[in-house]
């Protein structure tokens, strides 16, 4: 195999050693004899050397400055180990509640099956709707409510359920008998398009009242409400049916308030349908402690991740 | 110390021989006596003193390092900058290696030192170019940075010969960056800075064989490259160099 000029690779490699003395005697003796009879071997020789020389002849360039070490850069990396340890540590919490969200979702309901009962609840509701269009569902027509607009109006939903339920109580309020109006008031388009035309009444007089307009305040949260309105709207419909006069707060977050309100207002008419379903949604809350957890830890571990990757890269 | 009794004897000898003001055996005989003492101790020092210097910075003190640093800092720096070609890369490539060299110190097993030194130094250029690689942008500062020093006119130089020595340093440079990076690494460990193969084999790591083989095919290449340049060589080593084939 040749390399160049006809010589063959093994013997460029071994004019190459011989020019650093770095072949064997026996090695550089048999090449020293090779190179008094082959011409081209020998030029070849003198190439190299010129070549080498000519690398060799490169100037020593003087450092720009001296490369000591200051405490500053030898500083121990504090914090990419803790980094590292801080996104081990979010992740395992992440794994560990999702795991534990899910053994609970399998012993009951949880956090993250909420959506499948709202479809379901919806789904099964809906031919009661149907069965009752005469129905007036004016204590009710409240959406179900999910998201920060729920927690913030959590205690005024309470209030206004214990209420409802109290008014109720007194009333005793017939099929075709308004109630006062003790509906939280629905804002926005989505809402609007998914309640009734009864329900749209209660809304102005819920309005005219002046209560529940913290509910939805706005058209994201209504649209939000969509997933929860019927079966609460339905709920409290099959209520009027069969007389049930407790008014219905319609919401699962104001679920529990009701459930409270209920029980401190020990209506006559016993447990309703609503109060049933309600009890069942009662875990299902849209926004629980352990699905809030899981966010911020999830959040966590991608900031952690960005920022160890980020701290690693600067070295 | 054996350094510093070996040049008081050479000095005692000269000075008893200066009274009489002239180069006497006495003289000749102090400066061979000093000679032949002070290469062997010397190196002897450098050695202990350098196996000092390693086990201090191993146990955490950064200036013994530093003593380290200076020692080695004017070859790790032109190593880099013959394998960057440019003088701020290989500026930031020496450092890195530096502080890499501080932080991996208990890693070091003995043998040669410099050899363990370079082998970061190397692999700090080699993650450079690879940065680089992925990266080609270059600024217009670090293009016009690209220019490596070249030499100073030698005294008595005149100015025809050192522009020819210019050139001839350019074409060296241009043909040295023609090479593959482990190719260049070996040329440069051989051919400028005169290691033996077995340095060089620790320092990349790789078996007498292997430094063998790159570096005769480093040199072929930069034979091949510098023929291009012809008329720009010197009448000598063009005359050398084309003298094949």
């Amino acid at each position: 195999m040749t390399d160049m000029d006809g010589i063959a690779r093994g013997d460029l490699e071994r004019l190459s050693a011989f020019l650093d003395g770095e072949l064997s005697p026996a090695e550089a003796e048999k090449l020293g004899a090779r190179l008094a009879t082959d011409k081209q071997l020998s030029e070849m020789l003198e190439a190299l050397r010129a070549t080498a020389e000519a690398v060799r002849s490169l100037p020593e360039v003087s450092p720009p400055h001296s490369f000591a070490l200051t405490k500053k850069m030898v500083r121990p990396r504090r914090a990419y180990p803790f980094l590292q340890l801080s996104t081990a540590v979010a992740a395992l919490g992440f794994v560990l509640v999702v795991g534990a969200d899910l053994l609970l979702s399998s012993s009951g309901s949880s956090a993250l099956d909420v959506p499948d009962q709202v479809f379901f609840a919806a789904d099964q509701l809906v031919p009661e709707q149907e069965l009752a269009p005469e129905s007036d569902p004016s204590p009710a027509g409240a959406p179900a409510l999910e998201g920060e607009a729920a927690d913030r109006d959590l205690s005024a939903a309470t209030e206004t359920a214990a209420d409802s339920a109290a008014g109720a109580e007194q009333e005793l309020a017939p099929e075709s008998d308004p109630s006062p109006a003790e509906a939280p008031a629905v804002e926005g388009e989505a809402a609007e398009q998914d309640l009734s035309a009864a329900a749209e009444t209660a809304t102005e007089s819920a309005a005219e009242d002046g209560f529940g307009q913290g509910y939805l305040r706005s058209d994201e949260d209504a649209r939000e409400s969509e997933l929860g309105a019927p079966p609460g709207e339905e709920l409290a419909e099959e209520q009027v049916r069969e007389g049930e006069p407790a008014a219905l707060p319609g919401e699962e977050l104001v679920a529990e308030g009701a459930l409270k309100a209920d029980a401190a207002q020990e209506p006559s008419a016993g447990e309703s349908i609503a109060d049933r379903d309600l009890t069942e949604d009662e875990p299902s809350l849209p926004l629980s402690p352990l699905r809030a957890i899981e966010i911020g830890l999830a959040a966590a571990v991608f900031v952690l991740v960005g920022l160890t990757l980020w701290v690693r890269q600067r070295g | 110390m054996w350094e510093r009794a070996s040049s008081k004897l050479a000095l005692s000898i000269f000075f008893r021989s200066c009274p009489q003001d002239r180069l006497t055996p006495y003289w000749l005989a102090g400066m061979w006596v000093g000679t032949a003492l002070r290469g062997p101790l010397s190196y002897h020092g450098r050695a202990m003193d350098e196996k000092a210097l390693i086990q201090g910075a191993q146990s955490g003190d950064l200036d013994s390092f530093n003593r380290l640093v200076l020692n080695f800092q004017g070859l790790a720096y032109n190593v880099a900058l013959r394998i960057m070609g440019d003088e701020a890369a290989a500026a930031d490539a020496t450092q890195e290696a530096f502080i890499s060299a501080y932080r991996g110190l208990k890693r070091y097993r003995g043998g040669s030192f410099r050899a363990w030194l370079l082998r970061i130094v190397t692999n700090a250029c080699y993650d450079e170019l690879r940065r680089r690689k992925r990266r080609p942008a270059v600024s217009l500062d670090e293009m016009t940075e690209q220019e490596v020093a070249l030499p100073v006119a030698s005294p008595g130089e005149g100015p025809e010969a050192a522009a020819q020595r210019t050139e001839l340093m350019r074409a060296i440079e241009d043909c040295l960056l023609g090479l593959s990076p482990e190719f260049r690494a070996v040329a440069v460990l051989v051919d400028v800075q005169g290691f033996d193969y077995q340095e060089v084999a620790e320092t990349i790591g790789k078996p007498l064989g292997t430094v063998k083989s790159r570096l005769a095919r480093a040199r072929a290449k930069l034979r091949e490259c510098l023929k291009e340049y012809g008329e720009l060589l010197p009448s000598s080593i063009r005359l050398q160099i084309e003298a094949v084939g």
